[in-house]
């Protein structure tokens, strides 16, 4: 014969332990006649009575209309329908049979709280174990639950529901000091935030919600810490205050979450080391491009380190306000300085005249920019490949009027047009032996002409925008 | 005598924990122990001459998985944000937290950029900290491990505090 829970344990399991804020509670009688008792199915998505057969028929089993050896059990996440999922709690109690439906459909959507649930419901069955143990020796509930149980005196003070756990007292001595006259949120600042929330619950007296405060941690006074949680209930008619001991399942979703925190600053970690050693790789070539542009450069009078580090910069601004990826605004920085390394293909006395060249000497100084393209072509590398676009095609024009291949509009790659701009913009603001620097204003006004012919129009426009910073990269990098 | 609570907010693993150990035991522990839940702490100190008792409220840090709950800052005189100097992402979760729960900064507040003893290696760059500053935050550079600036990090909210009660 099954052993029969007394009714009022059954009560407080039923409050007391359901996790779930949306739950139903049902019986069958001695007859088989299903009655609803509490909870609404509605809650759950469900039409009433429609609970699934195969829960109907292992509450059969267990009222003893056939032969099933155990007096509660659990028939975890059972999917009534499509939508809704439950956790099945199922009590004998004497000649009925208590089937506790508790709403799993959200947590499931969850995977890392289905996990912490399904821990928690292991927890519950240890529970129960321990609590038939407890009915036996005669231990109360609460104590073999390590939960402090109090009810709000009208005062505002709480009762125990008394026994006490005994690590409760070690925790909180005014327990015995003091019984009937409680006011743990003097003692520990947590409850007195949560007893706001808990106070407008039970002014609600019909609302069966239960509400949990979430986890805190005390310490025990010998160094440990002790994670609790509080929770409040109505219960017929009566306000109560649980504090419950997380001791195993909060332990282990410390675990989980420590585990998976750890894993993520690792992962955090190894990225930085990534980006810092991609960032001293990409240092270092820019640098060694910029000694063999510079050295390249050094026949020409016109171009000096400081004007291909400040087109490296300039560009480096336009490409990052385009929404370029970081890697791409990174390669133009290094790519753009190289723009003119074509010119060490040109003899010194056209490179170095002072005067105006003649038609068919420029025609020669135009060839520097297919000598640029041809030196950088065929690179499997990004920075390369960008580079040799640079030099190619700076001096192509928006309107096709460029050279070496005359292309036009955007048939000419967005980064040479970048380049096309800022090359113009710095040589007229700055000293050459051939001319004076010119006033910033003044280069603007020139350059304006350009806009729509020699100049795409749209990077022309974002290039005024960022005429400020754009002076200001010149002034930083003078010389 | 003041009786203010603060609220610590940010990201996991930024260090609030270590501040708070840091300020009210004078202990570091190398280790990162993630915090599950709330830890509440107390230290009265002196400003101005004025005793001053702060309740910490060492929030869980936030992440794709666990959200700070509003309830939590029930009460609350003033809040520290914190974030990593070595984790550019953490002063965007402090900006957020920021935004939640104080957009009004109807609460004092300050900044705390943590791990300073690896100042050398921060990865947030001066011109979010300027825009911040620009935009009225408080901000001090901090190291729960050798302790520099946490003092002063306390002292600044607990004043910001009483200026406003």
């Amino acid at each position: 014969m099954a052993q029969s829970y007394p009714p009022q344990i059954i009560d407080r399991i039923l409050r007391i332990t359901l996790e779930s804020q949306h739950f139903a509670w049902l019986c069958i009688d001695g007859q088989g006649t299903l009655r609803n008792q509490g909870g609404a199915l509605q809650d759950l998505g469900l039409p009433q009575w429609k609970i699934g057969e195969n829960i109907l028929d292992r509450a059969l089993f267990l009222n003893g209309f056939l032969p099933l050896e155990e007096d509660c059990t659990s028939v975890p996440s059972v999917h009534l329908t499509d939508e809704v999922v439950v956790d099945v709690h199922l009590f004998r109690d004497g000649d009925r049979v208590w089937i506790i439906l508790a709403d799993r459909t959200e947590a499931l959507e969850w995977q890392t709280v289905a996990h912490q649930k399904g821990n928690e419901l292991r927890l519950l069955q240890e529970q129960l174990k321990r609590l038939e143990r407890s009915c036996d020796q005669g231990i109360d509930f609460f104590e073999a639950l390590e939960m402090l149980a109090l009810q709000r005196n009208e005062d505002g003070s709480f009762m125990i529901l008394r026994p006490v756990n005994r690590r409760f007292v070690e925790l909180y001595p005014e327990l015995l000091e003091t019984p009937a006259e409680l006011r743990p949120q003097l003692k520990f600042p947590f409850i007195e935030n949560f007893l706001v929330d808990a106070e407008k619950l039970w002014q609600e007296p019909d609302n069966p919600r239960r509400l949990r405060s979430g986890p805190w941690i005390e310490n025990d006074g010998s160094g440990q810490e002790l994670p609790l949680e509080a929770s409040a209930l109505n219960w017929q008619g009566r306000n109560l205050l649980f504090i419950e001991m997380l001791d195993e399942a909060y332990q282990q979703n410390h675990s989980f979450l420590q585990i998976g925190r750890e894993g993520e600053l690792i992962k955090n970690m190894l990225e930085q080391e990534v980006r810092k050693r991609t960032s001293e790789i990409r240092r270092r070539e820019e640098e060694i491009a910029l000694r063999l542009v510079a050295a390249a450069d050094s026949r020409d009078d016109g171009e000096t380190g400081a004007h291909i580090r400040r087109l490296g910069l300039y560009s480096e601004l336009m490409a990052r306000h385009l929404g370029w990826p970081a890697d791409k605004v990174e390669e133009i920085r290094i790519a753009a300085p190289m723009h003119d390394i074509g010119k060490i293909g040109i003899p010194d006395h056209i490179l170095r005249k002072p005067s105006k060249l003649t038609d068919d000497e420029f025609e020669i100084m135009k060839m520097h920019a297919l000598i640029g393209g041809k030196i950088l072509e065929n690179s499997e590398t990004s920075l390369v490949q960008m580079a040799r676009d640079i030099a190619l095609y700076h001096h192509e024009r928006w309107d096709g009027e460029g050279y070496p291949e005359g292309l036009k509009g955007e048939q000419i790659p967005e980064a040479a047009r970048i380049v096309a701009i800022v090359d113009v913009f710095d040589a007229l603001i700055h000293k050459r032996v051939y001319k004076d620097a010119m006033p910033l204003d003044r280069a603007i006004g020139i350059l304006r002409e350009g806009r729509g012919k020699q100049f795409d129009p749209r990077l022309f426009d974002l290039f005024l925008f960022l005429r400020k910073e754009m002076a200001q990269i010149a002034r930083d990098y003078a010389s | 005598m003041y009786k203010f609570k603060v609220c610590m907010l940010g990201a996991f693993a930024v260090g609030k924990t270590s501040l708070v150990q840091r300020f009210v035991h004078s202990i570091f522990d190398e280790r990162y122990h993630t915090t599950l839940g709330v830890k509440i702490d107390q230290k009265l100190l002196e400003i101005g001459g004025t005793p001053v008792q702060l309740i910490l409220w060492d929030l869980a840090g936030e992440d794709e998985f666990m959200k700070v709950r509003a309830t939590y800052l029930r009460g609350a005189a003033g809040l520290i944000l914190v974030a990593d100097g070595l984790r550019p992402e953490t002063l965007d979760t402090a900006i957020d937290l920021q935004k939640r729960f104080n957009a009004d900064h109807a609460l004092p507040f300050v900044l705390a950029l943590n791990k300073a003893d690896c100042r050398d290696e921060w990865q947030i760059p001066e011109h979010r900290l300027q825009e911040l500053r620009t935009q009225g935050w408080t901000i001090f550079d901090t190291s729960a491990l050798n302790g520099s600036g946490v003092e002063a990090l306390f002292e600044r909210i607990g004043t910001a505090m009483m200026e406003q009660a």
